[in-house]
This record gives structure tokens, C-alpha cells and sequence, in this order.
């Protein structure tokens, strides 16, 4: 089943035509990388998918449903979403007001409030925090709040807007491997939108978008391979398809991987089969 | 010229609950003319080592002297506009500092605060946003209608501008796209290069270092954990323990070869060199 | 910088005032507060000072602390009793300094101010450094929710005081940076010209401002995504809970105020 699927999608911020006909659909419990660079419509796609911007035209559907003004706080109940700047989006006073800020909103009752609290709290590895301030959290850790307090709400889609960019080497593995066991525990329907294209490679499809509109779409190992599109839309080769592309010039010549790990085992095993 | 730390202490709010020791015994001495990287996991003191380069931090103990200046604790210090003159310094997400009504006259701030001519102002705002790659019609626009990578470029060629012939960079790169990341990481290269000034770089992006930076500076827990050229950086895998760093793919790939028995044979931390030294390996 | 922020900055600390209902804590100082405003002489004020001296003792709160937050009124009062020492030309001369004859009721009348002064800032004192800001904030919103009915958005000033306090510190780590930038870039706050004092403000102030706004456009996003209406119902994660103590406190210095005003009558 789609949970999400989009129809010539249009969207106008002032004079600048920023969305030029957008068609996507994403099937249930799958994990999709949007990348592209800046400026490319990528953020402005997230915020039209969770209402927080009006389309121009064209059409959103979310769980089979046509979204409008009148349904968009329904719809946004079953959808999730993690922003950049992991300051900005710290609501509460505390880690257990932030992940609570959203069950407020949702009217759960509220004796079901902590134990969801401690829950997720749990999840996300927070729970020493749970007191403690946003101003003595690192980014990473704000970060983790943030996903804490959209997964309390069993959100069905979970949409990631560059959610690691601002975060140190550290603080990027810990978001990322998080993202990733929910996705594997959870049947949600991930949407990451990002710049990194070793994070891409990971997951099931990928979709570029550049200059408002799908510039290609398909498997990591298809659109990641793809040398000529990538460079197209001011996006890098994986580091093991550029490392395919040396050794090639140097007569190795050895199948498509995406990860250092496949590269070196494919190497490996032409090496013994010789 | 020269950059060095003398027995560098450094505490904020000292003598306060909050007081916290950033910097502990610091002795480094950073060799001009070259790129050096300065890498620490967050909260490691990097960032606070980087604002005593031009006094916007004063050590709590010890001293800093770069070119003619010698930033004492304790002292009174006089001249310190002089020494940010020869010393830009551009902070993380430097497109927040924008506030002129134009591009031009915002790049041209730094050089009139430092006594250029309204003329040489602009002339060297010129100069600097055509190092950028900002285009002459851009020029009487206001910096807050610009994009986000836009914004940054202006916001560096204010502190380029200024013709520093040392350039701090703390994360210049942090939030741009590959392409955004690469063409103003080779700019920086070039500040060096080509005119031979000294550029340190506060980054967390060990590819970086690895591809255009000469020598590094590890930092941890306030002190510093090595100092050593690029090449016998990446070559001993130990001093990246406990930074919070990855190695770069390239180092790791590598390593992961070593393991399953590739001898491999003068890499140099390019694709090319080790291609080269697998393809060997292969035919062997 | 740290005498500066004294005034209404919470202290963390463990004690049978800090553990109150904060709404019974600012119901009991309006009443302290309207007591203080009705004169009845010494007496008055010696009742009011044991009261607020019982609380600090009991709020485990350093003397020192609630003169620090005292300090900074100190120059108002010295030039209140060079005003009243000049004005006030009533009762008996008590003494003279330099030949200026000073008379009786201006030192009263200035010990009166003083004394007020002292009480109000003793008791407001008392009460911010007990109470966590959130609870404040929760206790503010309770307080004016019957004002709702007429219209009052109680809430939406509860959310938009929590949010401040929130963002006071991002906001400070911010000015902070912005400064730096452009002490960087050659601005000098301290010397220069008239001209070049207003560029050197404005370079501070436009990026703050930008950055502010950016800020709250991230946060009204992040609100609304996480399924924030200000027009609907919501369920309050934060409870407060009035204990016997708690009434206790309410309804003991509402009899300190009615004694008050019957002294008042009486006298």
C-alpha cells in the first residue's frame, strides 16, 4: 500500500517557482533518501507533506486521503517530523516537558503521559536526561529528545529534514544507527532528506531532487551508481563506486559496491579466485 | 611571524560555580605559510583555543604570540584591533554576521573598521566577493535576500576582505551540499597557495584533512593530544582513539584491505596511489 | 554579571518553600504585598519582617544572597534621602550635617521607604528563588484562567512567557557569538566616532534580530508539526497540587492581612 503519494506537485514561495511538478509515492514500511543540493526544494517538499506549507497545485495524499485545510491536523497526528537545527525545535524546559509537548497536544490522558515519557526516553537512551535542561544537552542528544517526542506520538511516517547536518561525527552515527532501529523495529515509513551519500546507500530507494522537480529516482545500487546523473545535480559518487572508477583505469575491473565492505570483500574474492 | 602558545591555561568564569577549565597547559607552536587542521570531538576546547588566536579570549594563564603581539594573562592588553587585522577570523555559520544594507558595503565593513579608505574598502570587497564567486550585479542587493550558501560565501569574503595573512575557519563547510563544501574548501586551498597565507581549520571532517590540510592538530579534553603532519597522522591510527573522529573512507578501506592480507605499497591517501598499489597486489 | 541577574533568578535548592505550591507562594505574597501598602507604623513592618525572615530561614537561602539582590536599589535610596532630607520640612530637627538642619519626619519617611522597599524585594525575592520558572509559568496560567471567561488568553501567555525563559539562554549564547564576529571583523564598541558607534550597534543588533526570527520561525514549525493548535483543548503534562500547608500558607497571611486592616481601622 502508498502511504504517501504525490501528483504533479507545484509551490510558489513569492515570484520563485520553488516546487516545478513533483511526482513521488512511497509504499508502506519502506526507507527512502531524498538527496539533492541546497536550495534544491528538498525542505519545502517535507513541510508541504506535513502541512506546514499551502501547495500551489497538484495533489498530496496521505494514507489514501486527499490532504486539505480541513484534515491537515488529523493527517499530521500519523505523520512525524525531525528538523535540522536541534536547538530550534526544543520546545520543552526539560527533556520530559519536550518528549510530553507533543501528548499535550494529542489530549492523551494524562496518566498515560510518564509511562510514554519513560518510554521513549528509554528508546532514544535519555532517561539519565530526563530532568536536565536543553542548554546542557549536545546536539546529538537534543536530537534524540526530538525523535523521542515524535515517536511517543506512533507516528506512521517519520520524515528526517537533514536532521544529522548540524551534528558532529559522533553525534551523526549515534541519529543515524537510532534512525535505523526504528525503522527495523517499527514498521514506519521513513523519508530522510540529506546530503550525505554514504547515508543514502543505506535504505531501500533513493530519490534525487534538483531545481524543483525529481531528477531521478530508484535502488541505491541504481541511482548511486549512476556517475553521470549524480554529477549533473552537484552530488558526489559514494567513495566505493569512485574507488571502482580508479581501479578500473589501472585494469581491475570489478562490479558496482556501495560500501568500503562489499569493495573489499569483492576485491578479496577476485584476489582467491585467481 | 609566528603563531605560538605558551603554557595556556584557560577558564571560564573563573571563581564562579560554573567554572569550567577549557584549555589546560597548552604549548604549540603552528607553522605559518601552511594549513594546519585543528580536530576534537565537541567540547574538547578546540573552539576556544581557535578566539585566543586573535585576543577575543584571554588566556587565564600563560601567553599567546602571534606576529608582533603577545597576548599575556593577567595584562592589560593594547592593540588588540591590530593583531584581528593581520588575524580573520570567520565562526561557525559566519552568514548570521550579515548586516549591511548591501553585499558590498557589508564586505567592505572589515576594511573601513580597519582604516582602509572608503575606495580601498570597496575595491578590496570587489576583489574578495570575485574570489567567492559572487557576480558584480550582486552587488547592491541586500545579504539577507541571498541563499543560505550564498549568504556564507559573503560572509567569508568579509573576513577575506580584511586580507588577513592568518584565516581561522571554524567549520566552514558545516550544512553546505558536496559541491558548496568542495568549491569553497578549495578556495581556502588557495588563500594558501597561491598567496601563502596561513589558513586553520577547525573541522570535524576527517576527509578534509586528509585532502587539503598539511599538518593537524588533535585536541582533547583541553589539551592538546598530537601535533604532527598529515601523513604520520593518518599512519597511526592510535592518536584518533577517543576524539570522536572517523577516519577517512579512504584510510579505513585501506585498513580493511590490510586485513584480509593486501600488502599495499605506497599509498598516499589518494584513489589513485591506492588503485595503483591494489592492482599490484592483484597481479601478484 | 552575576549581581546583575540576582533579581528573580531561581536557586536550586531543597527546602519545605522551594516544595510549595508556587500559586499558593504568589497568592501569599499579593496578600503580603497589599499588606505592606497599608500604613500602620512600625508595628506593621516589624509583623511583615518576621514573616519574610521566617521564610527566607525556612527557603534555606543565604542572607547574603537577598542583599546582593538588594543592592542594586541602594542608589535609589541614597538619592531618596538626599530628596526627602531636602524636602521634608516637618516635625522636630533631629539633627543637622554642614549647617542643614534635618528634621524628624524626613528620616521617618525615608526609614518607611526603605523599610517597604526592603519587605517587597525580601518577599518577591523569596518567591522567584523558590519557584522553578516552568512552575511559575504553570502557576501564572492557573491563576488567570478564570479571567478566560472574559476572553483572556490565559494559556497563549503561559506558553509565551515558558517559551522566553526558554530561549533566554540560546538567545545570550547567540549575542555572545554575534559579538565576537564582529569584534572580529574590527568592531570596536568602545572607541570611534558617534557614526561609527551606530554601525558598531547596528552590527550587533540586525544579526540578532535576523537570527531571532529564524528562530522562531524553526520553533513555530517544529510547534505546529508536533500537532500544536492554539485554538484547541490540551492536556497539561504539568500539575500542581495544593496541600494542606499550601492552604495553610494562603489562608495564614490572608489573616495577617485582615489583621492588618483591622489595626488600620482601630488606629
Amino acid at each position: 500500500m502508498n502511504v504517501l503519494e504525490i501528483k504533479d506537485l507545484h509551490f510558489r514561495y513569492d515570484e520563485e517557482e520553488v516546487l516545478k511538478g513533483i511526482s513521488l509515492s512511497l509504499e508502506e514500511g519502506t526507507y527512502t533518501s531524498v538527496l539533492g543540493p541546497n536550495g534544491s526544494g528538498k525542505s519545502t517538499l517535507a513541510k508541504l507533506i506535513v502541512g506546514l506549507l499551502e501547495k500551489e497545485s497538484g495533489s498530496i495524499k496521505l494514507f489514501g486521503e486527499e490532504l486539505t485545510e480541513k484534515n491537515v491536523y488529523a493527517l499530521r497526528n500519523r505523520i512525524g517530523i525531525v528538523f535540522q537545527n536541534p536547538d530550534n525545535q526544543f520546545i520543552g524546559s526539560t527533556v520530559r516537558d519536550d518528549i510530553a509537548f507533543g501528548l499535550e497536544n494529542h489530549c492523551v490522558p494524562h496518566e498515560d503521559m510518564d509511562p510514554l515519557i519513560d518510554e521513549f526516553a528509554e528508546k532514544v537512551s535519555m532517561t539519565p536526561f530526563l530532568d536536565t535542561e536543553p542548554t546542557k544537552l549536545s546536539g546529538g542528544q537534543k536530537q534524540r529528545v526530538a525523535i523521542a517526542g515524535v515517536l511517543a506520538m506512533s507516528p506512521e511516517i517519520l520524515i528526517f529534514d537533514e536532521s544529522t547536518s548540524m551534528l558532529d561525527p559522533e553525534g551523526k552515527k549515534e541519529i543515524n544507527e537510532l534512525i535505523r532501529s526504528i525503522h527495523k523495529e517499527r514498521n514506519i515509513t521513513i523519508i530522510s532528506i540529506t546530503h550525505d551519500i554514504e547515508e543514502a546507500a543505506w535504505g531501500d530507494r533513493v530519490v534525487v531532487i534538483d531545481d524543483g522537480k525529481v531528477a531521478a529516482e530508484g535502488t541505491p545500487a541504481e541511482v548511486l551508481s549512476d556517475a553521470k546523473t549524480l554529477e549533473a545535480h552537484r552530488l558526489e559518487l559514494p567513495f566505493a563506486l569512485e574507488m571502482r572508477n580508479a581501479l578500473k583505469k589501472y585494469g581491475v575491473q570489478v562490479k558496482p559496491c556501495l560500501t568500503i565492505e562489499d569493495l573489499t570483500e569483492e576485491l578479496w574474492q577476485l584476489r582467491s579466485a585467481k | 611571524m609566528a603563531i605560538t602558545f605558551r603554557k595556556v591555561n584557560f577558564i571560564y568564569s573563573e571563581g564562579t560555580p560554573f567554572s569550567y577549565h577549557a584549555l589546560k597547559d597548552i604549548d604549540l607552536n603552528i607553522t605559518l605559510g601552511k594549513v594546519t587542521a585543528i580536530i576534537g570531538a565537541t567540547g574538547s576546547g578546540k573552539s576556544t583555543m581557535v578566539q585566543h588566536l586573535n585576543a577575543l579570549l584571554v588566556p587565564t594563564e600563560g601567553e599567546v604570540e602571534v606576529g608582533d603581539h603577545t597576548i599575556k594573562a593577567k595584562a592589560k592588553n593594547k592593540n588588540l584591533k591590530d593583531l584581528r587585522k593581520h588575524v580573520g577570523l570567520v565562526f561557525q555559520f559566519p552568514e548570521y554576521q550579515l548586516f549591511e544594507e548591501t553585499i558590498l558595503k557589508d564586505v567592505a565593513f572589515g576594511p573601513k573598521n580597519f582604516g582602509c579608505t572608503e575606495e580601498e574598502a570597496n575595491q578590496r570587497a570587489k576583489d574578495a566577493l570575485k574570489v567567492v564567486g559572487i557576480p558584480d550585479d550582486y552587488y547592491d542587493r541586500s545579504p539577507l535576500d541571498l541563499s543560505g550558501g550564498q549568504k556564507r560565501r559573503v560572509a567569508i569574503a568579509g573576513i577575506l576582505a580584511m586580507r588577513p595573512e592568518v584565516l581561522v575557519l571554524d567549520e566552514p563547510t558545516a550544512g553546505l551540499d558536496p559541491a558548496g563544501t568542495k568549491s569553497m574548501m578549495q578556495l581556502f586551498l588557495d588563500y594558501n597557495r597561491k598567496a601563502g597565507n596561513t589558513v586553520i581549520l577547525v573541522t570535524h571532517n576527517m576527509d578534509q584533512v586528509l585532502k587539503y590540510c598539511d599538518e593537524v592538530v588533535a585536541v582533547k579534553d583541553g589539551r592538546i593530544a598530537a601535533h604532527t603532519d598529515v601523513k604520520s597522522f593518518f599512519r597511526d591510527p592510535s592518536i584518533m582513539e577517543g576524539t570522536n573522529m572517523n577516519p577517512p573512507f579512504i584510510i579505513r578501506f585501506e585498513e580493511l584491505l590490510k586485513e584480509k592480507g593486501f600488502a599495499l605499497k605506497d599509498t598516499y591517501g589518494d584513489p589513485d596511489s591506492l588503485a595503483k598499489a591494489i592492482s599490484k597486489e592483484m597481479k601478484r | 554579571m552575576n549581581t546583575a541577574v540576582v533579581l528573580g533568578r531561581y536557586i536550586p535548592l531543597d527546602s519545605p518553600v522551594h516544595r510549595m505550591d508556587p500559586r499558593a507562594k504568589i497568592a501569599a505574597m499579593f496578600a503580603f504585598l497589599i499588606s505592606l501598602f497599608i500604613d500602620v507604623g512600625f508595628i506593621g513592618y516589624a509583623i511583615l519582617g518576621v514573616i519574610v525572615f521566617a521564610g527566607v530561614l525556612a527557603a534555606k537561602l543565604k542572607p547574603s544572597y537577598i542583599w546582593r539582590a538588594f543592592k542594586p536599589m541602594m542608589i535609589m535610596m541614597v538619592f531618596l534621602m538626599i530628596l526627602n532630607f531636602y524636602a521634608i520640612r516637618t516635625g522636630y530637627v533631629m539633627f543637622s550635617i554642614f549647617g542643614w538642619n534635618i528634621y524628624s519626619d524626613a528620616v521617618f519617611q525615608t526609614l518607611y521607604i526603605v523599610l517597604r522597599l526592603l519587605l517587597m524585594i525580601n518577599a518577591t525575592t523569596l518567591v522567584t528563588a523558590t519557584t522553578k520558572p516552568m512552575d511559575m509559568t504553570i502557576a501564572i496560567e492557573d491563576l488567570l484562567s478564570p479571567l478566560k471567561a472574559v476572553g483572556f488568553p490565559a494559556h497563549d501567555v503561559a506558553m509565551m512567557i515558558s517559551i522566553a525563559l526558554r530561549f533566554i539562554p540560546t538567545l545570550l549564547e547567540e549575542s555572545q557569538r554575534i559579538m565576537k564576529a564582529q569584534a572580529s571583523r574590527g568592531v570596536d564598541l568602545e572607541e570611534g566616532k558617534f557614526m561609527e558607534k551606530i554601525m558598531a550597534i547596528l552590527s550587533l543588533i540586525v544579526p540578532l534580530f535576523v537570527s531571532s526570527y529564524q528562530k522562531a520561525d524553526d520553533l513555530a514549525n517544529a510547534m505546529e508539526a508536533r500537532g500544536y493548535d492554539p485554538d484547541a483543548k490540551r492536556v497539561r503534562y504539568r500539575r500542581l497540587k495544593m496541600r494542606l500547608s499550601d492552604w495553610m500558607l494562603v489562608i495564614g497571611m490572608n489573616l495577617v492581612l485582615a489583621g492588618i486592616i483591622v489595626l488600620k481601622v482601630v488606629l
